[in-house]
Parts: C-alpha cells; sequence; structure tokens
C-alpha cells in the first residue's frame, strides 16, 4: 500500500451530516429509549411494592391485620396521588408514571392479599374478594387509558392477569377470563388501542393452563366427549371473541389507522397460534390419537373467520394467510396418523390438493404454496404404502393418477388464473408439471409389471415429445427427454421370468422391440423442434438424441445377450455390426461407426466366451439353418469388407473396419470349427481357411484378408508344435504336420507369384 | 403424415404392455446384469481348462482320494429302509448315467448315500455322486425328482465344474502358476461370484438329461418343492452373494429351460 508522504492536499471540508431521522412510532414502542425512560421506571415500581409487601409482613406481628391492609392501600394511594402530582410538574415528569404504576401495583396487589394472604387477611368472601380485586384492577386499567401511556396500559393488563392466576378457582372460574377477554377487546376498540390485546391473550391462555392439565389428567374412563366439551368451549369462545373482532363494524372504525391495523393483525395471529397449539395439543392428548373429523372441526375454526375477512371484508393480511396453514397443519397431523396407509395417501392427496384449489380461487399464494410444500410428502406416503405388498401398491397407484391429473391441472390452470403471480409463484406452473409426470410415473410402476410398465413409459414419453410441441412447452420436452434415457436403463433390471412368449417373442425381445421401436423414431423421425428445445439450458437435444443412440446400441446388444444362445447371438450381432457401420457411414455418424467397432469387438470376445468355451452340452443342436445363418454372417462380413475399401463420397475407403470386419470374419469362422470339429479336423479346418483367406487377399490385392489368414496360419503351426504333438496319436499328427506343411509352401508359393507389397 | 408417425410406436408400445402383461409375472431385479457378468467371469476360468486341462484320470485319481475320506465307515444293514433308499439310488444312477449327455466319466459314475447332513446331494471329482440319507427320503416316492438331483449332480462333473473347483484350489491353476499366490486370492473371490452361473447350468443340464431320457423335464420344480425353494419367494441382497441363486430366479430358469410357462 502506498503511503502518502508531506502534507496532505487540503480536502473539502466534511459536509455535515445527515441528521438521523426520527423514529417511527411504530418502531419506537420497544426501543431501548423507551426501556430506559418507562420500563426501567415501572419495573422499580414493582420491585418498589414488593419491598412494600415484604414491610407489611414485617409489621404483621405488630398490627392487625386491618391496619396492615389499610397502610398498604394507603400507601399505593399515596404514591397513585404522588404520580399524578408529579405530571403536572415538568421537572417531575418523568418518574410520574414509576410513581402511578408503584402505587396501582401496591394497590391492586393489596386487593388480592387481602383475601388470599393470612397476615393481611380482613375479606373472607371470596365474591367480596373478587368484586375488590376487579375493581383495583379496573381502576387501574382505566387509569393507564386516560393517561395514554402505552407502557403503563400494557403494564396494566399484565398485571392483571398475572395475578388473577394465583387465584382460588373459587375465586376466579374461567368464566370470568372469558368476560375479562371480552372487556379487553371491547377496552382494545374503544380506546382504539389494539396492543391491549396482546398481554390479553397470553394473560388468557396462562390463564387457561391450569384447565388444560386438569382436563388431560382426567382417569382415562372418564375421557369422553362430554368431558372435553366444556373446557375446549372456554378455549374456543375465548378465540372467537378476538377471531370475529373485525367483522364488528366498530372495531374496523376505531382501529382502522394502518399502525391499529397492523397491530390487531400481530395480535389474530398470535390468538391463532394460541389456540391451535392449546386446543390441537388438548386433544390430541386426551383422546390419545389425532382424528381427521375433530380436526377438520377444529380447523374449520380457523377457515372461516380467514374466508370470512376475505370476502366479507376484503382484508389480505397476515393473519388471513396464517387462517390457511394453521388448519392444512391440523389436518396434515391428522391424516399423518391415519392407520391405514391406503386411506393415509388418499386423504393426503385429497387434503394438499383442496389447498392449492383453495388458495388459487381465493388468490392467497400462502395457501398454494402450503399445499404444494404437503404435496412433495404424497411420494413418501407412497413408498410406505407399496412396501406393505402388490395389493396395496396397485390401489395406492389410484390415488397417485387422481393427484397426477390433479397437478397437471394446477400446473395448467396456474397459468390461466394468475395473470400476475407472485415471484417466487413463477416456477409454480413448471414444479406441478413435474409432481404430475412423476405421480403418473410412480403410478404406472405401482399398478403394473414392469414389462407393461417399461411399455407405458416408451408410451409416455412420445406422447410427451407430441404434447411439449403441441403445448409448447419446453419442460414437457425435458421430461420426456429424461423418461427416454430413463426406460432405456430400465429395461436392463426387469427380470422376466418365465414369462411365455407372446407374437412369437419373449418378452424380453418384445419389450426391447418396443424400445428400439420408440428410439429409431426418434432418431430417425424426430419430431421435436430445435426452437423450442434450446430453451432448456442443461442439455441440448443433440446431446440427449446421442445418448438415445447409445442406449439403443446397448438394449439392442443386451437383449440378445440374454436371449439368444452363442450359435445365435453371434451372426446377430455380426449382422448388426454391418448395419451400424452402413448407417454410420449413410448418416455421416460417428457414434453408430464407434457402435459398430465396439459390437464387432463384443462379437469376438463372445466366439471365445459364449460360444466356444460353453458346454456343448448347454448349446443347443446344430442345424443346417443355424449353421446357415453362422455362415451368412460370415459371408457379410467379408462384404461389409468389401464395402469399407470401397471408396466413399470424400474419395477415401475405410481400411480400420475393413480390417476389422475381416478379423471377425476369420474370428468366427475359427471359432465355428474349433467348437465343432475334433482336434485333427481342427487343425486342417483352420489351415483351409487361412490360406483362404491368404489365397484371397492376394487375389484381390486386399491386405485386409492377407493379414488375418496369416495371423491363423501362425496359430495353426503353433497348435501343431505345442498342443497335436502331444496329444494327437503317431497317424493323425503326421497327417496334420504334412497338411500344415504343404499349405504354409503352397502360401509361400502365392506370395512370390503375386508379389505382394510389403 | 410425418405426423402421423408418431402415433405408430405410441400404439406398438401400448400393445406391448397389454400382450406382455398377458404373458406372465416380471419384476425388477440386478439378476440380469449380475448373470451377464458372471458368465463373462466365468468365461476365464474355462479358458483356464481349456489351455491346462485334468485329464479324466488325474481328476479321476483326486475323487478317489475325497471319496474314501467322505464313504460312510458302516453301510446300511441290509433290509432297512436306508438301505432300500441307497438301492433306489444306485438304481436311477444308471439309468441317468446312460443319456448321451454324459461323456466324461460315462461308465464309470459311482453312486453313494451318506447318513451325515440335511436335505443335500453333492459331486466329487472324477464322478461320486453322493446323496444324503434325509434328502432321498424326502424324495423316495418322486423318482423323477430323485433323477433331477443326480442328474444336477451329474452336470458339476461333466460340465467341469469340479474339476475347476478343484483347480483353482491349487492343483492346476496357470493363474497362480504364473502370477503367484495374490492373483489367486481374487480368483477365489470370483469363484465364489460365479458359482450361481454354475448352479443355473447344472439345472439346465439336468433338464435336457431327464429329456433325453424320457422323464419329466419339470420334475425340477417338484425337487424344488421338496427343498422349501418355494414359489413367490422374494429377492434378497444375500442372493447376490450366495452360493446357490435364489429361488425365484431359479424356478423361472427351470421352468424356461422345461417349456413349461406359466
Amino acid at each position: 500500500m502506498r503511503k502518502s508522504k508531506g502534507l496532505a492536499p487540503a480536502g473539502r471540508p466534511l459536509a455535515a451530516a445527515p441528521r438521523a431521522e426520527a423514529p417511527t412510532p411504530s418502531a419506537a414502542v420497544f426501543s431501548e429509549m423507551f426501556i430506559g425512560k418507562n420500563m426501567l421506571q415501572y419495573v422499580g415500581a414493582l420491585i418498589l411494592g414488593l419491598g412494600v409487601v415484604f414491610f407489611l409482613v414485617w409489621r404483621a406481628q405488630h398490627t392487625t391485620p386491618q391496619e396492615r391492609a389499610l397502610m398498604a392501600a394507603a400507601a399505593g394511594a399515596a404514591l397513585v396521588g404522588l404520580g399524578i402530582f408529579a405530571a403536572g410538574r415538568p421537572r417531575y415528569a418523568p418518574v410520574s408514571g414509576a410513581l402511578v404504576g408503584g402505587g396501582w401495583s401496591i394497590l391492586y396487589i393489596t386487593a388480592y392479599a387481602v383475601h388470599h394472604f393470612a397476615p393481611v387477611r380482613v375479606i373472607e368472601s371470596s365474591q367480596t374478594a373478587l368484586v375488590l380485586l376487579l375493581g383495583a384492577a379496573g381502576g387501574m386499567i382505566a387509569h393507564a387509558l386516560l393517561t395514554g401511556s402505552r407502557a403503563l396500559r400494557l403494564y396494566a393488563f399484565s398485571l392483571t392477569y398475572f395475578l388473577l392466576l394465583f387465584c382460588h378457582a373459587d375465586l376466579a372460574g374461567f368464566d370470568l377470563f372469558l368476560v375479562l377477554l371480552l372487556a379487553s377487546a371491547a377496552i382494545a376498540v374503544e380506546s382504539g388501542e389494539a396492543d391491549v390485546l396482546i398481554p390479553a391473550l397470553i394473560g388468557f391462555n396462562l390463564n387457561y393452563l391450569p384447565i388444560y392439565f386438569r382436563t388431560i389428567g382426567l382417569p382415562p374412563d372418564q375421557h369422553t366427549a362430554a368431558n372435553f366439551a366444556q373446557p375446549f368451549m372456554w378455549l374456543a369462545g375465548g378465540y372467537l371473541i378476538v377471531a370475529l373482532m373485525p367483522f364488528v363494524p366498530r372495531t374496523r372504525e376505531r382501529l382502522g389507522s394502518e399502525s391499529q391495523k397492523s397491530l390487531l393483525d400481530a395480535a389474530l395471529c398470535l390468538n391463532a397460534v394460541l389456540f391451535a397449539l392449546v386446543a390441537g395439543s388438548m386433544g390430541r392428548v386426551y383422546f390419545g390419537h389425532s382424528s381427521v373429523p375433530r380436526a377438520a372441526a377444529l380447523a374449520s375454526l380457523f377457515l372461516v373467520p380467514a374466508i370470512g375477512h376475505l370476502w366479507v371484508l376484503g382484508r389480505k393480511a397476515f393473519s388471513v394467510s396464517l387462517g390457511g396453514v394453521i388448519p392444512l397443519c391440523l389436518l396434515a397431523a391428522a391424516v399423518f396418523e391415519m392407520p391405514d396407509p391406503m386411506w393415509k395417501l388418499f386423504a393426503w392427496v385429497g387434503v394438499c390438493s383442496s389447498w392449492v384449489f383453495l388458495g388459487l380461487f381465493l388468490d392467497q399464494p400462502v395457501w398454494r404454496a402450503a399445499g404444494m410444500c404437503m404435496s412433495i410428502l404424497t411420494f413418501m406416503f407412497y413408498i410406505e404404502v407399496s412396501r406393505r405388498g402388490e395389493e396395496a401398491r396397485r390401489a395406492a397407484a389410484m390415488a397417485l393418477f387422481v393427484f397426477s391429473g390433479l397437478s397437471y391441472f394446477f400446473s395448467r390452470f396456474h397459468r390461466l388464473w394468475l395473470a400476475d403471480p407472485e415471484e417466487f409463484e413463477k416456477p409454480a406452473t413448471e414444479y406441478w408439471l413435474y409432481i404430475g409426470t412423476a405421480s403418473l410415473v410412480l403410478g404406472l410402476w405401482g399398478a403394473l409389471d414392469p414389462a407393461p410398465f417399461l411399455c407405458c413409459l416408451v408410451a409416455l414419453a412420445l406422447i410427451g415429445e407430441h404434447a411439449a410441441l403441441y403445448f409448447g412447452r419446453t419442460h414437457l420436452w425435458v421430461q420426456a427427454a429424461l423418461l427416454e434415457l430413463a426406460f432405456g436403463f430400465y429395461s436392463f433390471f426387469i427380470d422376466y421370468g418365465p414369462g411365455g412368449a407372446t407374437l412369437g417373442l419373449t418378452p424380453r425381445l418384445l419389450t426391447t422391440a418396443v424400445v428400439l421401436g420408440a428410439y429409431a423414431y426418434l432418431l430417425f423421425a424426430d419430431p421435436m423442434e430445435e426452437e423450442l428445445s434450446s430453451r432448456f439450458d442443461a442439455f441440448s437435444r443433440a446431446d440427449q438424441r446421442r445418448a438415445v443412440s447409445w442406449l439403443f446400441f446397448a438394449v439392442a446388444a443386451f437383449a440378445v445377450h440374454r436371449e439368444f444362445d452363442g450359435r445365435l447371438r453371434l451372426p446377430v450381432w455380426a449382422f448388426s455390426s454391418i448395419g451400424l457401420y452402413w448407417l454410420g457411414r449413410t448418416f455421416k455418424n460417428a457414434d453408430f461407426r464407434a457402435q459398430s467397432a465396439l459390437l464387432a469387438m463384443g462379437t469376438g470376445l463372445e466366439a471365445y466366451a459364449s460360444y466356444y468355451a460353453t458346454p456343448t452340452a448347454l448349446l443347443p443342436a446344430l442345424s443346417l439353418p443355424r449353421a446357415g445363418l453362422y455362415w451368412a454372417s460370415v459371408a457379410a462380413l467379408l462384404a461389409g469388407t468389401a464395402a469399407a475399401k470401397k471408396a466413399d463420397s470424400d474419395g477415401t475407403g475405410d481400411a480400420q473396419a475393413a480390417l476389422m470386419f475381416a478379423t471377425l470374419a476369420l474370428v468366427m469362422g475359427a471359432s465355428f470349427f474349433a467348437k465343432e470339429l475334433n482336434r485333427v479336423q481342427l487343425t486342417m479346418a483352420w489351415t483351409g481357411l487361412g490360406i483362404a483367406f491368404l489365397a484371397g487377399g492376394l487375389a484381390l490385392g486386399w491386405r485386409e484378408l492377407r493379414l488375418p489368414g496369416l495371423g491363423l496360419l501362425g496359430l495353426c503351426v503353433a497348435k501343431a508344435l505345442l498342443s497335436d504333438t502331444a496329444n494327437l496319436p503317431l497317424p493323425n499328427r503326421v497327417a496334420s504336420f504334412v497338411a500344415l506343411g504343404a499349405v504354409l509352401i503352397f502360401a509361400s508359393t502365392l506370395y512370390n507369384r503375386a508379389d505382394a507389397p510389403e | 403424415m410425418r405426423k402421423a408417425a408418431g402415433a405408430v410406436p405410441v400404439v406398438f408400445a401400448l400393445a406391448a404392455a397389454f400382450f406382455v402383461g398377458r404373458g406372465g409375472s416380471s419384476r425388477e431385479s440386478l439378476i440380469p446384469l449380475s448373470r451377464a457378468v458372471a458368465e463373462h467371469g466365468k468365461a476365464l476360468d474355462r479358458g483356464a481348462a481349456l489351455a491346462f486341462p485334468l485329464s479324466a484320470d488325474e481328476e479321476r485319481a483326486i475323487g478317489e482320494r475325497l471319496d474314501a475320506s467322505m464313504r460312510d465307515s458302516a453301510p446300511p444293514a441290509p433290509g432297512t429302509p436306508r438301505a432300500s433308499r441307497e438301492a433306489l439310488w444306485r438304481e436311477l444312477g444308471p439309468e441317468a448315467e446312460g443319456s448321451a449327455l454324459v461323456r466324461r466319466f460315462r461308465g464309470r459314475y459311482v453312486f453313494r448315500s451318506t447318513s451325515h447332513g440335511g436335505l443335500n446331494a453333492f459331486a466329487v471329482p472324477g464322478g461320486f455322486v453322493y446323496a444324503t440319507d434325509a434328502l432321498l427320503e424326502k424324495l423316495a416316492k418322486d423318482p423323477d425328482a430323485l433323477l433331477f438331483v443326480l442328474a444336477h449332480e451329474i452336470a458339476h462333473i461333466e460340465l467341469g465344474h469340479t474339476a475347476d473347483a478343484y483347480r483353482l484350489r491349487g492343483a492346476k491353476d496357470p493363474l497362480r502358476a504364473v502370477v503367484g499366490a495374490f492373483a489367486s486370492v481374487a480368483r477365489v473371490f470370483a469363484s465364489l461370484h460365479f458359482s450361481p452361473s454354475q448352479e443355473l447350468e447344472a439345472d439346465a443340464y439336468a433338464v435336457r438329461l431327464l429329456r433325453s431320457i424320457g422323464r419329466d423335464p419339470a420334475a425340477g420344480l417338484r425337487t424344488f418343492d421338496a427343498l422349501g425353494l418355494k414359489e413367490g419367494s422374494r429377492e434378497r441382497l444375500s442372493d447376490y452373494f450366495s452360493t446357490h441363486p435364489g429361488a425365484w430366479e431359479r424356478r423361472a430358469a427351470l421352468e424356461r429351460e422345461s417349456g413349461r410357462t406359466r
């Protein structure tokens, strides 16, 4: 890094830093200043209040309960009065809130203590105690509302509910909390301050906890619907008080500002979440299992208000989105616990599809997204079902077909219905397209045996290619392209067992014909347009078709390997190799030529592995047609040699291919003799074959024939010296050596006459 | 016209789906690929057998030593059920041996029973064929099924499986001679893997042998039933490592070979 030397050039004076913008009211609700200026006051006041209580306890031994209660109340009232006094004087105004809060705390706690604490117990009647307590709470809340202090308001509501939590059950039955919540809602509306709903909701649910545990703690024989109804109605009542608030015109009028709308929405969300957690878990624990009807009934308590908000009020708040997600979660949990996997799968498909429908019709992206997320798990359930055996798998496939149809519908419907989808929803149409195809494929897999399934995949892939063109959907083509590769690979993994022949073809040959027919159609009558397929970046149509051509080759070769014995396999592969070479040369396709060479090499290896080395007892009898076919393939290979040597349009021959076909012809001929003749005959036959190739090569001037011929003659010499000498009886050995020697001399004569080039 | 061409493979595929579905059961499996690989691996052993063959006399000498160590010291007492079962085994043996497919030890086969072991039969190099008494008792009422067992064991000898096994243990292994024991370790693993193919070969040979002597070629299915290789058994991962093929595969191959289709 370069360091500056000397004085730095005088820079321009720094512009004055912009003044920090004043915090917005909503941002300042719980800011550091708020905590420091206000909250600390109230916490301090609470501590102060507790100090007074402890003082009262200390004084309890020296004063009568009436004196103690009076002293505490007087202290509280004095503090409140002092706070009011301080509020009118700017110098003391910052501590006025603390004084008022502390004073009311003392008053409220005193009202609680005069019935619950023995040292200050002056009121025996619980009704009177309750009236006193509510009076103190009402005074505290009213004062808080009058002062307009948010901190005091929230504190007052929190303290009211918190202290009631410790009241005896006879003093504060749960009906009281319903009334309190209703009163809180009314106060929120009339005061135009929706924030009081939040401590009220938390307090309401906290006070419900004793009932919750009492309900689930009932003896098992008392776990009846009737015993469940009362506690549930309390809870649902509280939930509905808040959930239905937006339907009251006064609420919309008083809480119409943006900030109050946000606070009301937060309260509605909190209300829904708390109700779902408490009611859902209580029902699950109480009854010991989830139930779809119960979950549906509970879900309706969320759905109906949410749909009402949308249709009646036209509200599109977060609470409405949550009103769609929570019931889906409840239903999903209930479906998840269904004992029968089949019904579980059907119910799952039904629920997630219904949610997507609802999301589409109500224009709720979050509902649609929730249904979409749930749909992914469908496949997980299907795997679970398919493990239960074939019957279950087949039946479950029906659910997947339904799901597939719905998914395709959603894919299309998304495009038609949503003119301007959210950013995250733009890929949804393609998502449903893939889900639809995946379901269809899985459904077919479940419903059919592997072989018919393979044929259906073929049909599906070809239909997909044309459907992609028709609808102009690139991703339909991508799916079809993937399926085309998939069914090629899949065909290797089908074990056809003892299936009977159909139309004279074994199952593997029939399905292989289907696969090859489809591949041939794609390779030679390609229906896809470049413009459409090029919109996809991951792979090109040329790449895919290239892979198809290699799969074509592999599937065909494998079928021949599996279905034909060694005597039949070789000629079929030899003819195929010639055919592939012709295709490669005609269409100028390097892949076909490479496949031809590969197949030729494979045929040469198979000549040993599956023909020569296979015990004769395991091969079918050698018949004239089979021998004819075999030698016809040798002749075809020789014709291939001639064709390869012939100059093509470039004006050059293919010497490599010619040598390959000539060598293969020789290998096949030599293998036939090795397999079908005895040792003496074999030496003779190989010698004859070698000299025939040599003579032919000399006569035609083809080096590609001469070289394999010479090689075979060399092998004959080696065999004669190494094997025949040791194993043949003397007369046969004489014949073998004489014949071989004469042929070699004859070969030399031919060479001399032909004056063959080096 | 070109657009309509697409319908042809689709219709063909759907028609094939219908026909193949009626042809019989099929399933997903790695067995076809596994066997294709195994058959080619086995060709290496066969090449070794062709280049360095054990002569019939050499194999017989090995077998005689093994037979002497395995033979029951006390033959069954005359008149007992076990003696009559062994007599049946000895009686059926020559019938199987009389097939034109039997060449290597024709006329030299020895058929014995043993009281040791459960349901089993095995072949010893050189033409010694054993069956346990438990197996003879199980199949005594079905001579064709018993002949299938005999033919299967004869196949192991005639097709060189027993000789291969002995050669791989070091008697005449060309690879061991050339590159030492290191290569033999790999070959032992290879031979373990390939033996299911040899079992299938032996089954196929047995079917042909039964057909050649005019017996029921599908008797092997009854043998499998008796041995507990039931229909409908499912493929397991262990099938790929087992020395014998899975029941499903073996039955399917036998049904195909014997021309009996479901």
